[in-house]
């Protein structure tokens, strides 16, 4: 076996650990363990709103308004230390500068499917420590 | 402890800054835009300011400009809530009269640092 994040979300391939997409030891310099829980819950509404517009500016070919809200959801999703997601927030607030509308596209599919395991992932970690 | 005002759109990153204020004893306001949270500044005078710097409708750097501009706010101390990512942010915070910045995503312990040195350099500057 590999070292590192082989099963990467950026690949297009299921993480199968909570280390895989979330880096824990910075997570916990950047969010106290008490407010996890309704931290995640407001970042899931956040994004999800945060993704639609994107969705929208894309399909109206607004750059700015993509750029906009894409570094917005860098901001949010950043502060939970994501591994993937974090990253492809950057690129795609790049692709919305550089007024790259095929990459931006590509790049929402995947950040889609990352933000949802980085979700999932948190969750799990907030079901734990409330166990 | 003191009133502090964050003025920043994204829910996520305003709720921990709001939860870290208030578990550190202050009092805190917010505001999803620059706009209302100018007219609270106005109402309001608090020991400090956290400013977003990209907000919907009129940015973090017009809103400090327009505060620093301004007799009756110009002394609040604004810290820039702000992810440096292009060249000469920096420059750009401090031209618009920031008092300093906190780089994001934030670190609790050092955000909290930052606030308590810039609450402090303000009260020092009363005396």
């Amino acid at each position: 076996m590999s070292a590192g994040p082989a099963v990467g979300v950026g690949a297009g391939v299921g993480p199968t650990a909570v280390s895989d997409v979330i880096d824990t030891k910075e997570l916990g310099e950047r969010v106290p363990p008490a407010l996890l829980p309704s931290l995640v819950a407001i970042y899931r509404d956040e994004s999800a709103r945060r993704l639609k517009e994107i969705a929208g500016a894309i399909g109206r070919r607004d750059a700015r308004e993509l750029a906009f809200h894409a570094h917005a959801l860098k901001g949010s999703t950043s502060t939970f230390a994501a591994t993937f997601a974090g990253p492809t927030s950057l690129e795609l607030e790049m692709a919305g500068r550089a007024n790259n509308f095929s990459l931006a596209t590509r790049l929402v599919e995947r950040l889609t499917a990352e933000i949802g395991e980085l979700i999932e992932r948190l969750s799990q970690m907030t079901e734990t420590h409330t166990r | 402890m003191a009133t502090v005002l964050i003025i920043e759109d994204n829910a996520t990153n305003r709720t921990l800054a709001e939860f870290l204020l208030q578990t550190a004893g202050h009092e805190v306001l917010t505001s999803p835009d620059a706009e209302a949270g100018l007219a609270l500044a106005r109402a309001t005078h608090p020991g400090l300011i956290l400013m977003d710097i990209q907000l919907p409708g009129m940015d973090g750097l017009e809103a400090t400009m327009l505060l620093k501009g301004d007799e009756a706010t110009r002394d609040i101390p604004v810290i820039a809530l702000t992810a440096l990512a292009m060249k000469g942010d920096e420059e750009r915070i401090r031209a618009a009269g920031c008092d300093d910045y906190i780089a994001k995503p934030m670190r609790y312990e050092a955000f909290l640092q930052t606030v308590a040195a810039r609450l402090a350099g303000a009260a020092a500057a009363r005396a």
